[in-house]
């Protein structure tokens, strides 16, 4: 059964509208001093939170109004590695290292896009992490965390 | 002194050893970004930007331009071999190119589309030559009023020629903007819409947006579609020289698809992709035996190809005379110079007079090494067509988190780089176009600083935008834009 685009759009247009009516909020908390009255910090955020606000509204409200569509199936798990290796990326960059955190970044990668063979995606990961770390931190002279991998 | 004597001195500045080398760097680089999919020359500038703080200004913005030039060539190679497009303006050349190569006529189709490439870069960036100093000129008597209303102009054509739906469009345009309010607000001092969060008051840098809406965003779409990725590989048969017959059929289209893609390319209007679908359009019309197309006809490919290589040069014109950037790639362009303390506009050739010169000079002799390394050199660049999925966008990942790690040293970006990454997945999977969305993060601020100048030298009176003539004459442009997607719908695309 492929699963109908109308219902998460009209959310996605949900989403907009409250993303719209909370830059609103914001402009309205902007303190604004008498000498810029007219043309203050607040005028543009008042304009595009109202916009945005619209805009979310319209795509609500055309997804009510149109015939139900399909929207293609997805494969969650691949999703999930990915996500999976870039927030584990956020935690690990300074404490493990580059070298660490990107084999793990790359490996999940590599899973989430159908591969299983883990020997050559870990002999890529591992080449690909410490030729950059290399590059980046002797040729080009920034600074990368090292982590626990003592190169 | 004449544009003719400043390029000559261009020439001079881009013919040197070390400029030539960048050069080279650049066009191989953009060759094989434009070739593999998943990584476009907007990505790859922004991915660049934290690394050539190094490199001498016009040495980097050689490579740049090289880049950008050299995905456009590249990407054709994917659309007829891979029947996927490499870039988004090279959608069209994938329906007869595609079909060309599975009949044994693939040569042919990549040597039509390098050397329509090649004309239509050529041409393009001749009138590039001609036609900036012009609008320059021009560009001096622009007020702060006359620029909002140009920004507004661009703003709008924008989102209503890219992607699908004007609507969508006009909301990422919007979301962008609103991106780039976050920060300081310069005028003031006051933090707007930071949350608390002291990383923001900086401004959300664009780096982390692009790469996070093309890489991330892009990865987790392809990630989560299996059937985004079965594509055969076509070899390359047939001649790369090609016939008589070939040749015959292929000029007219070259020169018609230039005419459509500079314009296209140079006015507000925004990206590469309309006008290849145009040319694919007339070409159709005009052809004697219009049903060879649908069936590999040569036209189909020579026409779009050399479409979006002029149009690349078009899109050159408004960056650079007028600060008005009309694409992704573009935008990115726009940070690079910032990054320089460059702000192109009509001051740009007076100031950095060398520097524009060398970029321009540059982009004909790129075009010469891109049409030497397209062509005998394709058996080559088409291996890299082989590189499994899994380990490109691996690949991609983790340069995209080095390259916003960079930027600050702070995992905070990282951060938001997977949240950008979460809304370009949305985008992808309910049909945004992504490009309106970072040229409303750089046009943002801008139009909201000529916005508020404009206002307070007219001592806050609104009408302002409208009684000055040209900015009128503007508006009005804008608002016919808008209007005219609803009441005239071409049938075609």
């Amino acid at each position: 059964v492929q699963a109908s685009r109308n219902t998460p759009e009209l959310l996605l247009g949900l989403g907009i509208v409250c993303l719209g009516v909370f830059i609103c909020t914001e402009a309205a908390g902007i303190r604004v001093s008498p000498a810029y009255a007219k043309v203050g910090p607040a005028v543009f955020p008042w304009i595009i939170g109202g916009l945005l606000a619209l805009a979310g509204a319209l795509i609500g409200w055309q997804s009510l109004r149109a015939a139900p569509t399909p929207l293609p199936p997805i494969e969650y798990a691949g999703v999930a590695a990915i996500a999976a290796g870039l927030l584990l990326e956020i935690l690990l960059f300074e404490r493990a290292g580059f070298v660490a955190s990107a084999i793990i970044l790359f490996m999940l990668t590599a899973w989430g896009f159908g591969s299983r063979s883990y020997a050559r995606d870990a002999i890529v990961a591992v080449i690909l992490a410490v030729f950059v770390y290399f590059v980046f931190t002797r040729a080009l002279g920034l600074k990368l965390p090292q982590g626990l991998i003592p190169l | 002194v004449s544009a003719l004597d400043q390029l000559m001195a261009g020439f001079a500045a881009a013919l040197t050893l070390q400029n030539l080398g960048w050069s080279l760097l650049g066009v191989t680089l953009g060759t094989a970004i434009g070739i593999l999919p998943g990584i476009g020359p907007a990505l790859t500038i922004a991915l660049l930007l934290p690394v050539t703080g190094y490199l001498d200004s016009t040495s980097a913005f050689i490579m740049f331009a090289g880049i950008y030039y050299g995905a456009m060539y590249g990407s054709s190679t994917t659309s007829i071999l891979l029947n996927t497009p490499g870039e988004s303006g090279s959608i069209v050349t994938a329906l007869e190119g595609n079909l060309m190569a599975r009949q044994g006529r693939g040569a042919a189709a990549l040597s039509t589309a390098a050397i329509g490439s090649f004309i239509a870069g050529t041409i393009g960036t001749l009138l590039l030559t001609f036609t900036a100093p012009y609008v320059v000129k021009f560009a001096i008597k622009f007020g702060p009023a006359e620029y909002f209303s140009l920004m507004v102009l661009a703003f709008t054509t924008a989102s209503a020629m890219l992607g699908a739906s004007m609507l969508r469009g006009v909301t990422a345009l919007i979301f962008g903007m609103a991106l780039g309010l976050v920060g300081i607000d310069e005028l003031t001092g006051q933090a707007r819409l930071t949350l608390g969060f002291p990383q923001l008051l900086d401004q959300i840098d664009i780096v982390v947006v692009a790469v996070g809406l093309f890489a991330v965003g892009e990865a987790l779409h392809v990630a989560s579609r299996p059937d985004l990725r079965s594509a055969t590989i076509e070899t390359v048969r047939g001649s790369l020289m090609m016939t008589r017959e070939e040749w015959r059929r292929s000029w007219k289209p070259w020169l018609r698809g230039t005419a459509l893609g500079f314009p296209f390319g140079a006015l507000p209007a925004g990206g590469t992709e309309i006008p290849t679908f145009l040319s694919y359009f007339f070409e159709k019309k005009l052809s004697k035996t219009p049903e060879e197309f649908g069936k590999g006809a040569i036209e189909g490919v020579a026409g779009p190809e050399a479409a979006n290589n002029a149009a690349v040069a078009g899109v050159l014109v408004p960056l650079l005379s007028l600060g008005l950037p009309t694409s992704a790639t573009a935008a990115i362009l726009l940070v690079a110079f910032q990054q320089y303390g460059l702000q192109p506009g009509p001051e740009l050739f007076n100031t950095s007079g060398p520097l524009v010169w060398a970029l321009i000079a540059s982009l004909y002799i790129g075009n010469v090494m891109l049409l030497i390394l397209n062509l005998p050199l394709v058996g080559l660049w088409v291996k890299l067509l082989s590189i499994p999925a899994p380990l490109l966008y691996g690949g991609i990942l983790v340069f995209s988190s080095l390259g916003v790690y960079s930027l600050n040293r702070s995992t905070f970006d990282l951060g938001l780089l997977f949240l950008v990454g979460g809304v370009g997945y949305l985008m992808r999977r309910f049909d945004f176009p992504v490009a309106p969305c970072i040229i409303g993060l750089i046009l943002g601020p801008l139009a909201e600083e000529q916005f508020r100048r404009a206002l307070s030298i007219a001592r806050g009176d609104w009408t302002v935008f409208f009684t000055h003539p040209l900015s009128l004459v503007l508006l009005t442009l804008a608002a016919i834009m808008l209007v005219l997607p609803l009441v005239w719908r071409p049938k075609t695309a």
